[in-house]
């Protein structure tokens, strides 16, 4: 890990409706997150969901989490943007982007044990999707 | 889909300036592409946005999207500019988020995030419910860039 690495932008898939983001490290990386965005669409059901961003292992065991701290009502559409640094508000007008922030130390990396990033709601309804999504990252490889 | 392989580049602590993104007209978003060969680390956004008579509650944003127009981050003001205000606004990592000031004379500071902008991406400052009366000017970059 002696070299300066690169600063990538990744725009994964997004994921069957109904299901979380999860991303995985590539094999032999290591990560260190800047940026994540991505839009959320709920269905009908009326609890109000709370969104996750977070760091997990294989096996699914979360080791790093950021939740934001406004809920998303039933039938919206909202756009979420957490960033090492970044803003910590919400905005009021037009389709509504909920922020929050990174911290410096936001580690990801697979030598073997298949890291992952996970974007996902609690509440998890049926007909909740998640829609375009980017991430930065720096990575350095083995 | 993964883009950027200028990682050699950030070795070392990069050329810091000031460019001047071409002057909008009104009704237009102020744009600024990072060019083939550069990376940026945008360090503060700033300008004024002088808002025509229509009703609306604009809040400016500074967002970093694709040349196809994906967003990869985006910094939403939560402060409402009203019809006449004008807002001397500022976009920078790490700045205390606030708006001051006395309509139609405002300040707005916004926070965006401590990262990198790779090359062929475009940063945009708009406003949610900009109207087409609504201009924006005198707007500065602070960067730090490296070159291939």
């Amino acid at each position: 890990m002696r070299e300066a690495g690169e600063t990538v932008n990744l725009f994964p898939t997004p994921p069957a409706v109904g299901a979380p983001q999860i991303v995985s490290v590539t094999d032999g990386e290591l990560w260190n997150l800047s940026t994540v965005y991505f839009v959320v669409n709920t269905d009908v059901a009326a609890a109000p969901r709370v969104c996750h961003v977070e760091f997990m292992t294989a096996a699914g065991l979360v080791y790093w989490r950021v939740v934001f701290n406004t809920t998303q009502a039933n039938t919206t559409t909202r756009h979420y943007c957490v960033g090492r640094r970044g803003n910590l508000q919400v905005s009021t007008q037009g389709t509504v982007t909920i922020q929050s922030r990174l911290p410096d130390a936001a580690w990801l990396f697979n030598f073997g044990n298949a890291e992952q990033l996970r974007v996902n709601l609690v509440p998890f309804g049926a007909g909740d999707s998640i829609g375009a999504a980017a991430l930065t990252y720096h990575r350095w490889r083995e | 889909m993964a883009s950027g392989t200028f990682g050699y580049l950030t070795r070392d602590a990069g050329q810091i300036d000031l460019v001047t993104p071409t002057d909008p007209a009104a009704g237009v978003d102020v744009t600024q592409t990072i060019p083939a060969t550069e990376i940026w680390k945008v360090l503060v956004v700033a300008g004024t946005l002088t808002n025509g008579a229509a009703a609306a509650n604009r809040q400016l944003f500074c967002q970093l999207e694709t040349g196809a127009g994906t967003v990869i981050w985006r910094a939403v003001s939560t402060s409402n500019q009203v019809a006449n205000d004008v807002a001397v606004f500022t976009f920078a990592i790490y700045l205390a988020t606030a708006q001051i000031g006395t309509p139609p004379n405002i300040s707005t500071n916004v926070n965006i995030p401590d990262t990198l902008c790779l090359p062929t991406t475009v940063l945009r400052v708009s406003a949610v419910n900009r109207q087409a009366a609504d201009d924006f000017s005198n707007v500065t970059i602070t960067r730090a860039r490296w070159t291939a």
